[in-house]
């Protein structure tokens, strides 16, 4: 599979995520959790090139069609933690798992600000509370921090030298 | 690509981001945010360019109104210098009518029709008077008194407007007589400022100075009114008196005149005349 289809059918499988976090028999505050956020931060703080900045686009114009009443305010909202974090990673040169939870939160506040902004002149309806925005930056920064964890634990190394050492036994 | 590159791109999309989500979101009224966002640009530029055209006919339409307000006005002053020009003239006409009226008193009644004096030719003892619009004809003939005594004769008549001819002109003739009535005589125009006294005999008790009025003999003018005082009078060898007389009424200095309606004195005086 090439690398460009396998990031286009990981995204959609996040977005897919997305809107099961948002069933009803999920937890009420599944939906606050926003799963594309890695895919948004992890390039600049991976120290990727360029070009990935523009996913955020991407992935801001999809969630519009899934979750949002027009198209648009979402490219805008993904774009801007995006934007942030390229030119925030740049300086800090930070890419611990700290700095991703912290980016991920960061980047959350940033998407449901940015999000609020957009709506204000459109006059539309659904800019969540603070309890809504806190428990949001705070599950998003735990899920980007666990993503980079699995990352720094590279598990196909780690399998494919277990494998070896069992081949050798 | 720099931050700054990158930045400016990014607002570049998010503005065209936004303005396709404002072409989607509808407001309260059913219309889209992008056409109220437009009607809000778009509404301040065209009022003001209604404002200015509604501006622009009102000051043509006061600038019409104003040339014509301007040129009313320039018609009501030159109206009113007319009114003006001619209330001088009535004025004038009054007090001069007034004066003759006053000149008049010592005369008998008469029944006469004022007339102002137009135009006067001393040279060929000539005078053009009007009546005024409205006024009755006048017969030729008609006798014209002005201040202090006879002044002449009507001899044309032109609608409103008549020739009067002076006492002064050569050939011009009146019977007179004294105020007694003992002497009886002809005063005739010489075509200078005197009359010439004919037909007085040498016996007459006459002195220089003495008044003359008309006499009634020549069927013109009627009797009693003045005529001319005596200048000078010289016994020349013949057989009558040489006698000289200043008419009583100076037609250099006549501005209005009383036209004898003898029809009206026919029927009786009126005190129309003093």
């Amino acid at each position: 599979m090439k690398h460009g289809l396998k990031i286009f059918v990981l995204v959609a499988v996040t977005l897919a995520a997305q809107r099961l976090l948002g069933h009803p028999q999920t937890m009420p505050y599944a939906a606050a959790l926003l799963l594309p956020m890695p895919w948004v931060i992890g390039p600049p703080l991976l120290a990727l090139e360029r070009r990935w900045y523009w996913l955020a686009f991407g992935i801001g114009l999809s969630w519009d069609l899934l979750f949002e009443p027009v198209i648009g305010t979402g490219a805008i909202a993904w774009s801007a933690p995006a934007l942030c974090t390229w030119i925030g990673a740049s300086i800090m040169a930070e890419q611990r798992t700290r700095a991703w939870f912290v980016f991920g939160a960061g980047g959350t506040l940033v998407f449901w600000l940015v999000r609020s902004i957009c709506y204000f002149p459109l006059g539309l309806p659904g800019t969540p509370t603070w309890s809504w925005i806190g428990a949001s930056a705070l599950l998003t920064g735990l899920w980007c921090a666990s993503v980079h964890a699995v990352l720094a634990f590279d598990l196909p190394a780690r399998w494919r030298q277990r494998r070896t050492h069992r081949l050798r036994l | 690509m720099t931050h700054r590159t990158l930045v400016y791109r990014t607002l570049l999309l998010w503005v065209l981001f936004e303005v396709f989500a404002a072409a989607q979101a509808r407001g309260p009224s059913g219309v889209t945010v992008l056409a109220s966002w437009v009607r809000a640009l778009l509404t301040p530029p065209v009022t003001m360019i209604e404002y200015l055209a509604h501006a622009t006919g009102d000051l043509v339409t006061g600038f019409g109104d104003s040339r014509t307000l301007a040129s009313e006005n320039r018609r009501l002053t030159d109206e009113a210098a007319t009114l003006r020009s001619q209330n001088a003239t009535l004025r004038t006409d009054l007090r001069a009518t007034l004066q003759a009226t006053e000149s008049l008193l010592s005369l008998p009644v008469f029944s006469g029709i004022p007339a102002r004096c137009l135009y006067r030719d001393l040279g060929r003892g000539l005078l053009l008077v009007s009546m005024g619009a409205g006024g009755p004809t006048i017969d030729h003939d008609t006798p014209v008194l002005g201040e202090g005594g006879v002044i002449g004769r009507v001899i044309r008549v032109e609608g409103q407007t008549c020739w009067v001819e002076s006492l002064t002109r050569a050939a011009a003739a009146v019977a007179v007589t004294t105020l007694d009535g003992t002497t009886q005589a002809l005063a005739e125009g010489t075509g200078g400022p005197e009359l010439l006294i004919h037909f007085v005999s040498l016996r007459a008790p006459l002195t220089v100075g003495q008044e003359l009025v008309t006499s009634g003999a020549d069927g013109i003018y009627p009797p009693g009114f003045p005529v001319a005082r005596i200048s000078s009078i010289l016994e020349r060898g013949g057989p009558f008196l040489e006698i000289k007389a200043r008419p009583v009424a100076n037609p250099i200095t006549i501005q209005s005149v009383w036209l004898v309606d003898d029809r009206r004195m026919a029927e009786g005086p009126e005190r129309e005349g003093p």
